[in-house]
């Protein structure tokens, strides 16, 4: 019609503006789209409160994210650019950080020099030691609040940037980054609540920004946000039991006493070393010594000289001539250990074999390394078997007592030196003394728990833990060892603990006893101090380690056999052997293995279920659905409709499109085009449109029929199209993301 | 069709009609001759005669809108004389006066009273040619008697003959010497559709025809007026499901709430375009009216009644209404049951 072309061209050029007033104006939700994702941020963040104490981490992390956000969405609504908002939102983020952490570094306060990178470098180092070192949920220091700063101005960043290319869905990958951390830390810890929420923040995020996605990032991050939240629980354990450091206490250098516990409760030990020896007795491998006594904790003398000659170590403290020896070696193969620190008998004359750099400290004899672990290492430590004869301990006494090793705090609670006094007031000599103190702890109603402090809230070796355990009776080896060396103190005995492993599973093997030491066998004792003898091991914890020879009461019971490594029955009270049974959970034997590689083959079926389960969900899903629309076909009433949103979602589902707003008459002539033919579609259209639109007489409609048309449709797609259509039908989507009209 | 018995015994609603409603194959017959006996005069315009034949259906007026000599007023022509009917035909200019149409009353010196003397309006098909050349005092006293089908002169009522279309051809509004029909006007007419040019063919075809003489002398009634009253009925008997009445609804509703319109489709649009889509569905052969029909008709019948949203200088004209109107239908989700669910 030329008529209507000639006027086609200016009119064309009015209908422009009005065309675009109808689409969504840029920047609507925008605001709203921000600040959801803010608050998705923020709930993910709140998940790690199960890891860190206090709240005032939480502010600074939102505050952080939702500042770079604000500068994106604030340079959004100013410049029309899409190269700017990120930048300048990665900017802020930046300079905020330096303004908070090293604004005295930085130019203007704001700008990062080198010297503020180094500062950063410095505080996110104490922060990653921090975090090894701390115990959860562990107290927020600057470097960690410095981290998760950090962490979440690159998350808020990277979670704008999917918002600004338009793909809401990836910020999924961002707040994941934020939820797994609690997950990382410590498994089973995690807060679901937190997890629904952010999942339900991100939902509304997704809502908002709908229409700007493809069908398919929904369906994949859907899909890995669901198979993830199921599978997760059964993956974590194994990352766990596998890849996390088996001793993560030890392998700072600081402090290993903090996280003994923790490491003992942590179940499913491993081979951490095994040795053979010369000596009459098993040996107590020793990694450190704990000297100083805060009143919250042990702690290593800071700042002791050190050297290098590892054949020739220093004599040990005050031991004097008088004391007979025999000379020893142990022969130790360190196998899953990861520790600065070598164990070592006490005292140690020399070791041979290590490779890598290391040095003694004089004090406590320990060796450790600064570069190297002991990881692997084989070598041979010679040392000295003490024999300290009854003479010479009823008369030793404890003047020359090494600095701070009598020291401490103010504030002891009276329970403590009460108990001391109770126990060992009726004792002769100072050693009789510490006997007493070990026959008492070691005795009924003391009870080996590693789960009990925990639970009633005085885990630890301060002061008031002490004051608890006292009284409770209840407690493992780090309470007790704290307790005697305290009570010790108490009594003018010089004392300190020492962290090491207590000897293990003797088994007999290639003609020589081979002591295995698992990872459970962590233990921690103090060590006396008597003039002319130096210090002695005691062992106070009861079901745990040896009984030193010089240690048991020579006149009391002199037939107890002493050089056996279990602990006898008759020397110990009955919660030993629940205290060994606990640990014998090992799998060691083959039976047990077996029963464990059972139980792992169940869970891989049940995990294969729950992803076929999965897998299947939508399938079944779209079956309901097809079988609810027949029943419907079959009572009548609106039967026309069930009938053709069936024929509708059956192409959907092979990746038609079907816009609700179309005909029956103009669908079914489109689909006959794509088959080629006019086949059942045409004449199942005209029941339907009799049904729908005619007179209340019409024949009505046969689910065959239907069935017909729904073959045929399913026919013409290829085998990929037709399983996509089984297992993933786009048409259950429709609902959300209806066609473009 | 399948009729239903009792229909069959309806009486008809006109008093002059013996006869009911008719069967299928006998309305189909009785259609496409009139169509083909219009198309003998009007070369490759299927769509248009089409369309005008179901406003005649319909009890509808058309308004046939474009420029001269694209064969507005032989469409008109071609299709009264192919019924066998009362035609009158009009040609507006600016000095007509209402009275010239509807007729005046005079004094009957023998009778010593008023006589009335009929106008031209008093036929069964009205042929208003240029009708926006007419000052809007002569276009609104047609304009009543389409609506009322009936004329009031000195206080008397005069019943115009039934049934009573009215074809009406005008220039498009930019064209000189013309008065815009406002939408309240416009809104009385049941569709407007356009000519267009032949094509090429159709142009050449017409070139040799014409040289032997008018086709429209030729042309002779196929149909008579009360077979035509049959055909109406017919028409009226078609069935309308509750879900095409939502779905007329909801296009109404559609048009009154988008953003490029500031005046949406009337009611009378809605019950106009729902007598459209029965004869549309009539002349298909169905007695049932599918979205389809509305589909196809919501164009014609809906386009000249809505108002853009800006002014209507340069940037919206029949084009650009269409567009949207069309726009408006696609986007209504169609309902397939009773319940109104798509």
């Amino acid at each position: 019609m030329a008529l209507t072309e000639v006027r086609t061209a200016p009119r064309a050029a009015g209908v422009g503006p009005a065309r675009r007033g109808s689409r969504l104006r840029p920047g609507e939700g925008r605001w709203a789209q921000a600040l959801l994702v803010a608050a998705a941020l923020a709930a993910a963040l709140a998940g790690l409160h199960v890891t860190l104490q206090g709240l005032s981490w939480w502010f600074v992390g939102t505050a952080y994210a939702a500042s770079v956000l604000l500068a994106a969405a604030l340079t959004r609504s100013l410049v029309r650019s899409a190269f700017w908002p990120p930048i300048v939102s990665l900017a802020a983020g930046v300079a905020l950080l330096t303004l908070g952490y090293a604004a005295d570094t930085a130019l203007l306060g704001i700008i990062p020099t080198p010297a503020t990178l180094a500062r950063f470098g410095t505080l996110v180092n104490s922060g990653v030691t921090s975090i090894v070192e701390q115990r959860v949920p562990a107290t927020p220091e600057l470097g960690i609040v410095l981290l998760i700063a950090v962490l979440m101005v690159v998350c808020a960043w990277a979670a704008d940037l999917a918002l600004a290319t338009r793909h809401p869905a990836l910020i999924a990958a961002p707040l994941a980054a934020i939820l797994v951390v609690p997950m990382a830390i410590k498994p089973g810890l995690a807060d679901a609540f937190w997890y629904l929420v952010t999942a339900a923040l991100y939902l509304a995020v997704l809502r908002i920004g709908r229409r700007r996605d493809s069908r398919r990032v929904v369906l994949v991050t859907g899909g890995i946000l669901v198979l993830g939240s199921l599978l997760l629980p059964y993956a974590l354990p194994g990352v766990d039991a596998r890849d996390a450091p088996r001793v993560s206490g030890l392998r700072t250098g600081l402090n290993p006493l903090i996280s003994l516990g923790d490491d003992l409760r942590r179940g499913d030990p491993m081979l951490a070393l095994s040795y053979t020896t010369s000596a009459q007795e098993p040996v107590y491998l020793r990694l450190t010594t704990l000297e100083t006594f805060t009143g919250e904790t042990w702690g290593p003398i800071v700042g002791s000289a050190q050297g290098g000659d590892l054949t020739r170590f220093p004599a040990p403290t005050g031991l004097g001539g008088a004391t007979p020896y025999d000379e020893a070696t142990v022969d130790v193969t360190v196998s899953d250990v990861i520790t600065n620190w070598l164990p070592a008998p006490y005292p140690t004359t020399s070791v041979t074999g290590l490779t890598g750099e290391w040095f003694w400290e004089p004090d406590g004899l320990t060796v450790r390394s600064v570069e190297t672990g002991a990881r692997g290492q084989r070598y041979q430590a010679s040392f000295l078997e003490l024999a300290p004869t009854s003479a010479q301990l009823a008369v030793a006494t404890s003047r020359d007592a090494p600095a701070g090793t009598l020291e401490l705090p103010d504030g002891v609670p009276e329970i403590i030196p009460q108990t001391a006094h109770a126990v060992a007031d009726g004792a002769a000599s100072s050693y009789d003394k510490a006997l007493a103190l070990q026959t008492y702890l070691r005795s009924e109603p003391f009870e080996y728990s590693e789960q009990a402090p925990v639970d009633e809230g005085f885990d630890g070796s301060g002061m008031d833990a002490l004051a608890v355990f006292l009284d409770r009776k209840v407690g493992y080896c780090v309470h007790y060892a704290s307790a005697m060396a305290v009570m010790a103190r108490e009594l003018g005995i010089p004392s300190r603990i020492a962290v090491g492993f207590q000897p293990g599973d003797r088994q007999f093997a290639d003609g020589s006893n081979v002591y295995s030491v698992s990872t459970d066998d962590l233990h921690a004792w103090p060590e006396l101090y008597f003039d002319g003898i130096g210090w002695l091991r005691f062992e106070p914890t009861p079901g745990r380690g040896a009984v030193p020879d010089y240690g048991t009461q020579p006149v009391d019971d002199p037939n107890t056999p002493q050089d056996e490594s279990s602990p006898t029955p008759s020397a110990l009270p009955t919660s030993a052997t629940d205290a060994r049974g606990d640990r014998d959970e090992t799998p060691q034997t083959p039976e047990q293995l077996a029963a464990q590689q059972g139980a792992s083959a169940l869970v891989s079926l049940g995990v294969l279920a729950a992803v076929l389960l999965v897998a299947l969900t939508p399938a079944g899903f779209r079956a309901a659905v097809r079988r609810g629309r027949i029943r419907r076909i079959r009572q009548g009433g609106d039967a026309a409709a069930a009938a053709w949103e069936e024929v509708r979602d059956t192409a959907r589902d092979v990746g038609w499109s079907a816009p609700e707003s179309e005909t029956p008459r103009t669908f079914a002539a489109r689909i006959a085009a794509e088959l080629g033919a006019e086949g059942a579609i045409g004449a199942f259209r005209g029941h339907v449109e009799a049904n729908a639109y005619g007179r209340p007489d019409a024949a009505a409609l046969s689910p065959a029929e239907l069935a017909a048309v729904r073959r045929e449709i399913l026919r013409s797609a290829d085998l990929r199209t037709r399983l996509r259509a089984f297992l993933l039908p786009p048409s259950l989507l429709y609902r959300w993301r209806p066609d473009d009209r | 069709m399948d009729r239903l018995p009792e229909s069959e015994v309806e009486v008809g609603i006109d008093a002059e009609s013996a006869a009911g409603p008719l069967s299928a194959p006998e309305f189909l017959l009785d259609a496409r001759a009139v169509m083909a006996a219009v198309e003998t005069v009007i070369d490759g315009k299927r769509d248009v005669i089409e369309l005008a034949t179901t406003v005649l259906l319909a009890e509808g007026h058309l308004l046939v809108e474009d420029v001269p000599g694209v064969g507005k007023t032989m469409l008109a022509r071609a299709l009264a004389k192919s019924v066998d009917c009362t035609v009158n035909r009009i040609q507006f200019t600016p000095d007509l006066l209402p009275s010239d149409i509807t007729g005046v009353s005079v004094f009957n010196q023998v009778a010593r009273d008023f006589e009335f003397k009929p106008g031209p309006v008093f036929a069964n098909i009205l042929i208003g040619d240029e009708i926006n050349r007419a000052s809007p005092k002569t276009q609104s006293a047609l304009l009543e008697s389409m609506e009322e089908r009936q004329v009031s002169v000195d206080g008397l009522t005069y019943e115009l003959p039934d049934p009573f279309t009215v074809i009406a051809t005008q220039n498009p509004v930019e064209m000189e010497g013309t008065y815009a029909l406002p939408e309240a006007q416009r809104d009385r007419f049941m569709a407007r559709i356009s000519m267009g040019y032949p094509d090429a063919a159709n142009e050449a075809a017409m070139l040799r025809q014409r040289e032997k003489g008018s086709p429209l002398e030729e042309l002779r009634p196929v149909v008579t007026i009360e077979r035509l009253r049959q055909m109406i009925l017919t028409v009226r008997e078609v069935f309308v499901s509750p879900a095409v009445e939502h779905y007329v609804v909801a296009i109404a509703a559609g048009t009154r709430a988008d953003r490029e319109l500031r005046l949406g489709a009337s009611p009378r649009a809605t019950l106009q375009l729902v007598r459209a889509a029965k004869a549309r569905a009539a002349l298909d052969g169905r007695d049932f009216v599918l979205p389809d029909d509305i589909d196809a008709l919501a164009v014609p019948v809906l386009a000249h009644r809505l108002m853009p949203a800006k002014s209507s200088g340069s940037g919206y004209g029949r084009e650009a209404l269409a567009e949207i109107a069309a726009r408006i239908v696609k986007s209504t989700p169609v309902p397939l049951g009773a319940s109104g669910t798509a």
